[in-house]
């Protein structure tokens, strides 16, 4: 299992930003940012255009130098060291193959910086261009790769060096669903061979969520939370993680008392009990629960009318107004046409108790 | 596709304008061609018979081979020089802001929107022997006052780079400008240090751009007349001088034939700087 580990403290981790922050002028693209990544982990940056993620990642990079706080690689401090110094392999969004080299002159650019042999210059540039399944186009130029193979070309060029650190900004946004499917696939592959710490920036929750050892989830210049993927899905601290990893119902509860520890929590009128302590008595609390998590039967306390149902294949979709709270539902479509869901039906509705889950921000 | 209709009118609108250069370039260059290969007469007109003596004449003629080697010599030092001071120009311009760069680039041709002879005269003031550059050594360094900084090879340089600049440091603004920035974060990242981003990434990446400069630079100073003349005095001729002094004295025929020679040598510059830019694509 994974540790815990002061942020400040880089003995363990390969990556630690402390305290970083960056400014443009009067906006603040990054608000005192403390962040680990461990040794050989993928770590994912999730959020929305704008959060941040491009700034964070470029601060990493060293391609810019944070406004306050530091930056440390293995234990060191590279705040003031520039990107030529660190060692990290980078695939940039949309690429930046160099235009007017070949397949091969790309992967081997990072070799020749390095003074490297001849010799040994070819081997290392055909053993990543065959682990990128790239090693027949090697004499072409990128105008002549197809996007998938351009990331390969990228992806080979960043790990040739053998990097610290490889990062990856948004690797997949130029390609399409399909090769995008396979190509993470693919990188997660080739990160786990190689046992390289990477850094994965996206805006694209499946993708975080499919190939991320650890999501940290990135809103406005803040880090909201960061978990293994099924915690972040399964546990949402904030209403902002909640719904940007998801569909969610976003409900509104009263907490009216206690039951040993069970939390007695009033939602659409019923009174629900959640295994949660540290509530204030009579306090309103916002609550996440999954559609996927409810099911439908016949009887249950949370009775309500089918307002909506949208039919997608494999699941259902299903509104259900219980006491004038709106419920989605989505499920397995068998299942729900077992339960004689229909438009105007009446349905009752349940989940187990776990998985509602308090959060801790105000719903806006 | 095209329509029909629409295909007629545009292929008139490209023979017209070839039509006149037809006629007002090939025309009289052709003239200019057949004139260079005819005996001349004292009263500027011409045996029309055919000899190569205008060609052989300046080609056994050490006199002419020096004067030639000049002008080719001026030419290149100015392409140097080019080079050296607009690449360092674009590379600062081409990080500024769209608004800032426009700003640059149309305050780095004004030069050109003054005439040449003013411009010319402008060095004169500074050069000449009562001039600002020699006052303000008189101060300094007054070991270094010359009598004359003007008609010398430098002030010819500084002169045509007044003109020729402008032209480079559009070209390769432009150029760099153009360049991806992730492309050279991308050179940083694998270890290329400032030296390795600009002779790998940057230079390559702006070298047909460099090319067009060089060659505007180099035609404009093969055919450079005003700027050498004040500025080289009255006994430093380059090949153009002594294509005004054969037409001042009538001599056609000659006149024609030191053109082509120019043209020539032009040409070949054109050739040898192509064939150096498209070394390295397959
Ligand atoms: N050079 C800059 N000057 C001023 N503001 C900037 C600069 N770079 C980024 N910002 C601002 O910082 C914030 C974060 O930008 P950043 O590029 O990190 O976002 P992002 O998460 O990568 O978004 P996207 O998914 O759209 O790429 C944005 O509000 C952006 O406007
Ligand atoms: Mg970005």
């Amino acid at each position: 299992m994974k540790q815990q580990h002061s942020p400040i403290d880089g003995s363990q981790a390969d990556v630690v930003l402390a305290g970083v922050e960056k400014r443009y002028g009067n906006t603040i693209a990054l608000r005192s940012m403390d962040l680990s990544i461990e040794r050989g982990e993928l770590f994912a940056l999730l959020g929305p255009s704008g959060c941040g993620k491009s700034t964070t990642l470029r601060l990493i990079a060293g391609f810019e130098q944070p406004s306050a706080g530091r930056v440390f690689v293995r234990g060191n401090d590279v705040t003031r060291i520039p990107s030529s110094k660190r060692n990290f392999g980078i695939v940039f969004q949309g690429f930046a193959l160099f235009p007017h080299m070949t397949v091969a002159q790309n992967v081997g650019f990072g070799l020749r910086m390095r003074k490297l042999q001849k010799s040994e210059m070819k081997q290392r540039v055909m053993s990543a261009l065959e682990l990128v399944g790239l090693d027949h186009l090697a004499d072409r130029y990128p105008r002549q790769l197809s996007g998938g193979q351009q990331q390969r070309a990228a992806l080979a060029r960043a790990i040739v060096i053998e990097p610290d650190v490889l990062v990856l900004d948004e690797p997949m946004s130029a390609l399409d669903k399909i090769l995008r499917d396979r190509m993470q696939v693919e990188i997660r592959r080739i990160q786990q061979r190689l046992k390289m710490t990477t850094i994965l920036v996206t805006h694209d929750q499946e993708e975080a969520l499919g190939m991320a050892d650890r999501v940290g989830v990135l809103n406005g210049g803040r880090i909201e939370q960061v978990g293994t993927p099924r915690s972040i899905y399964e546990t949402p601290r904030t209403t902002f993680v909640a719904t940007f990893l998801g569909a969610s119902n976003l409900l509104t509860g009263k907490v009216e008392g206690y039951d040993g520890a069970q939390a007695a929590i009033s939602v659409a009128g019923r009174v629900i009990s959640i295994p949660r302590g540290g509530l204030e008595r009579g306090a309103t609390v916002p609550l996440s629960l999954r559609p996927e998590k409810i099911r439908l039967c016949a009887h249950s306390p949370f009775m309500g009318k089918v307002k909506e149902m949208t039919y997608k294949g494999s699941t259902t979709y299903v509104e259900v107004d219980v006491n004038g709270v709106s419920f989605a539902i989505s499920g397995d479509s068998a299942q729900i046409r077992g339960q004689h869901c229909e438009v105007g039906n009446l349905v009752g509705l349940e989940w187990d108790a776990r998985d509602v889950v308090v959060l801790e921000d105000v719903a806006s | 596709m095209i329509p029909a209709y629409y295909k007629a009118p545009r292929t008139l609108l490209a023979i017209l304008p070839l039509c006149f250069l037809a006629l007002f370039f090939l025309v009289p260059v052709g003239y200019l061609f057949i004139l260079s290969f005819v005996e001349g007469n004292a009263f500027g007109g011409a045996h029309w018979t055919f000899t190569t003596a205008n060609y052989t004449g300046m080609l056994g003629d050490r006199f002419y081979i020096v004067i030639a080697v000049r002008t080719i010599s001026i030419s290149l030092i100015a392409c140097v020089l080019n080079v050296i001071l607009a690449f360092p120009v674009a590379l600062f311009a081409a990080r500024l802001q769209s608004v800032w760069k426009s700003v640059f680039l149309t305050i780095a041709t004004v030069p050109l929107m003054v005439s040449n002879i003013v411009r010319a005269f402008g060095w004169v003031v500074i050069l000449g022997r009562r001039g600002i550059l020699n006052s303000v050594l008189q101060f300094f360094a007054p070991q270094m006052v010359l009598r004359q900084h003007l008609f010398s090879i430098q002030a010819i340089c500084f002169g045509l780079l007044t003109i020729t600049l402008p032209f480079t440091i559009m070209f390769l603004t432009n150029a760099v400008s153009g360049i991806d920035r992730k492309n050279i974060e991308a050179a940083e990242s694998l270890g290329a240090t400032r030296w390795g981003v600009f002779y790998h990434i940057i230079l390559p990446l702006t070298k047909s751009a460099l090319a067009s400069g060089l060659m505007v630079v180099f035609f404009l100073t093969l055919s450079a007349y005003v700027t050498v003349t004040l500025l080289g005095g009255p006994r430093y001729k380059t090949l153009v001088g002594f294509i005004y002094d054969y037409s001042a004295t009538l001599r056609w025929p000659q006149a024609a034939a030191l053109s082509f020679v120019l043209l020539g040598i032009g040409l070949a510059f054109a050739g040898i700087v192509q064939l150096l830019v498209s070394e390295r694509k397959k």
